[in-house]
């Protein structure tokens, strides 16, 4: 199914990153990134034209081997509802690239430059994650081929009851910013989903060879790696999600501070955090000027270690300053936050004005990364070469054992 | 579904092709990449106040008091565009690249402009008068720029349509296939026990 367009996804995803590499090299658009006085635009635009020309030819040569036959028996099925997550994540994809281009357009239409920043991305690409999200728990919900009432209200029961339960939660604990509160709302039902789809496949071993749950658990993945690796990169997903609606929870504090004097700040989880500066220290290196402070860190009243910060101004053989300062921020991390005090300026010699933020879930967003990386790698990872006619048994009962309902022996 | 007979990578296939992944990078063309170091110049942030700072300046109201608070300042300042090249909005720019010198004329333009009296709308209104809309972190929602906030969402409802009718056009053709009749490979003991779930499950 959709094998012409799996190879379009794959054509396009090569183009686009390497047309997202021309346009910022280019100095198209305006980036960090752009080599405007050199000539590597025209190397990557040469390049996805040759890049064009030769998937157009590869891929039109073979439309034949790519046929496939596409059935789909109803709009509410497994197979619709990944139809339904591949156009929201085509969208979402559309979006940036729209954005990124939108000032050029701009530009050409009216005349008049124009940005297009973090706001604009929010706004266009908060709703069609969350989408996104509600899909992610939808889809393993919904039968193959067909799903009938009585199996949906089978399977949604219990993840549309965890999700409600954990909104009401977060927005009792304080949890008010839409976006944040949809976004735990939806990541609760589709843990909810991945929990009790292991849960009924787990259940379905044990049932069937008398295997603890604890075998049953890696077996059952062993066996069926793509929708179990599948499940794995979900909630990758959700662990992503959560660490984006942190966001929410960001507190920023500009502190200014002599050699000795300390100053307290909380964070969102109500921790007090105290800073004492250890002064202000200036030392030239093998490359550079520097200018740190040293912070002592105490959470709660507890030591919580030493925060350093610095501004470095490289300079060449000669001693001149090179390009711009840089700043070395200093950072403790958790899994519940990372704290960062970047170094802002020193006044009155002594004075230094420090900026601290309390970044929540930072390192979930790794995290997730690792979590679909890992599900990635479980559906990747190839199966050793054995006759397998179908996962699962399939089995000829007699007529007096068919039960008038066949219950789900899913995965196994 | 693709058979195991139908793959065409093993495991051992998998993992040779890790390697031979880094040395296919470490073989690409070493000349071409040091040409481009050696012609690259940095070219962006960090203009100097002097080339791209103006004033905003508006006259101050009468009786004026802050019209909002530092937060709210903070917050309105994450919508100005720093005009140093950075592509940073005024108030990230202004606390983490403390090199910038343009960022903090901005602000203090912003500050004058509250501790005048005007609210975030009459701010935004002055800098855009002033650099134009470019100074916006994100384009006035009118338009033609209202094409830019509506066409993803366009687009998304024509792929829905699309879709709706490619999925009409599949159930259509869709012929209900008879249930297989696969071998089984099961003893006689496993048959038992599906069985005996079965019966247990009903």
């Amino acid at each position: 199914m959709l094998r012409k367009w799996n190879v379009t996804l794959v054509v396009s995803a090569f183009l686009l990153s390497i047309f997202g590499t021309f346009i910022t090299r280019s100095g198209i658009i305006s980036s960090v990134h752009s080599f405007a006085q050199s000539p590597v635009g025209m190397w990557f635009a040469a390049f996805l034209v040759v890049a064009m020309v030769v998937t157009a030819f590869l891929v039109s040569t073979r439309l034949s081997d790519l046929k496939s036959n596409a059935q789909l028996e109803s709009m509410v099925s497994r197979e619709a509802a990944f139809l339904y997550n591949n156009l929201v994540l085509v969208g979402i994809a559309f979006s940036v690239l729209w954005g990124t281009l939108f000032p050029i357009i701009s530009e050409a239409v009216r005349g008049n430059k124009i940005t297009v920043g973090p706001p604009f991305f929010n706004t266009v690409n908060i709703p069609l994650g969350l989408l996104l999200l509600l899909l992610t728990g939808i889809g393993p919900l919904i039968a193959w081929r067909r799903a009938s009432v009585a199996n949906l209200r089978r399977q949604f029961i219990v993840p549309v009851s965890v999700a409600i339960t954990a909104g009401v939660l977060c927005f009792a604990f304080g949890v008010h910013n839409l976006a944040a509160l949809l976004s735990y709302t939806f990541g609760a039902m589709v843990v909810a989903t991945l929990v009790q789809e292991f849960y009924k496949g787990v259940g379905a071993r044990h049932k069937m060879y008398g295997e603890s749950r604890l075998i049953a658990l890696p077996r059952l993945i062993a066996r069926n790696r793509r929708r179990y690796g599948g499940y794995i990169v979900h909630l990758g997903i959700v662990v992503v999600f959560a660490a984006f609606a942190g966001l929410a929870f960001k507190r920023e504090f500009d502190l200014t501070l002599k050699a000795g004097e300390s100053k307290t700040v909380t964070d969102a989880w109500g921790h007090q955090w105290t800073f004492l500066s250890q002064g202000i220290s200036r030392y030239k290196s093998l490359n550079r000027e520097v200018t740190a402070i040293a912070l002592d860190v105490a959470r709660d009243g507890e030591p919580a270690g030493v925060i350093t910060s610095e501004k470095r101004q490289h300079v060449d053989s000669r001693g001149a300053p090179t390009f711009e300062p840089s700043t070395e921020v200093g950072i403790k991390g958790s899994f519940a936050l990372d704290v960062y005090v970047v170094l802002a300026g020193v006044r009155n010699v002594e004075d230094a004005e420090i900026r601290v933020s309390f970044n929540p879930l930072v390192r979930w967003v790794w995290l997730g990364g690792a979590l679909m990386a890992l599900g990635g790698l479980v559906v990747m990872w190839p199966q050793a070469d054995r006759e397998r006619v179908q996962s699962g048994y399939a089995a000829v009962l007699k007529p007096q054992h068919v039960p008038e309902r066949v219950p789900d022996l899913v995965g196994v | 579904m693709t058979s195991p007979a139908q793959r065409t990578i093993s495991r051992r296939n998998l993992l040779l092709s890790i390697p031979a992944l880094g040395l296919g990078a470490a073989a690409s063309p070493r000349r071409i990449r040091a040409a481009q170091v050696a012609v690259q110049t940095f070219n962006g942030p960090m203009a100097d106040a002097g080339e791209v700072y103006r004033p905003v300046t508006l006259p101050r109201k009468p009786g004026a008091k802050a019209s909002m608070t530092d937060a709210q300042r903070d917050d309105l300042e994450h919508h100005i565009h720093c005009q140093c090249g950075c592509n940073l909005d005024v108030y990230t720019c202004r606390t983490t690249d403390f090199a910038c010198s343009v960022s903090p004329a901005m602000h203090s333009d912003v500050m004058g402009l509250v501790a005048g009296g005007h609210s975030a709308q009459e701010i935004l209104d002055a800098f855009t008068s002033v650099y134009g809309e470019r100074v916006l972190m994100a384009p006035v929602r009118s338009g033609f720029n209202l094409l830019g906030y509506t066409v993803p969402f366009l687009a998304l409802g024509t792929g829905a349509v699309v879709v709706a009718a490619l999925m009409r056009r599949w159930k259509r053709t869709a012929v209900v296939a008879p249930a297989p009749t696969p071998a089984i490979h099961a003893t006689e003991g496993e048959l038992a026990a599906l069985d005996a779930a079965l019966k247990q499950d009903r």
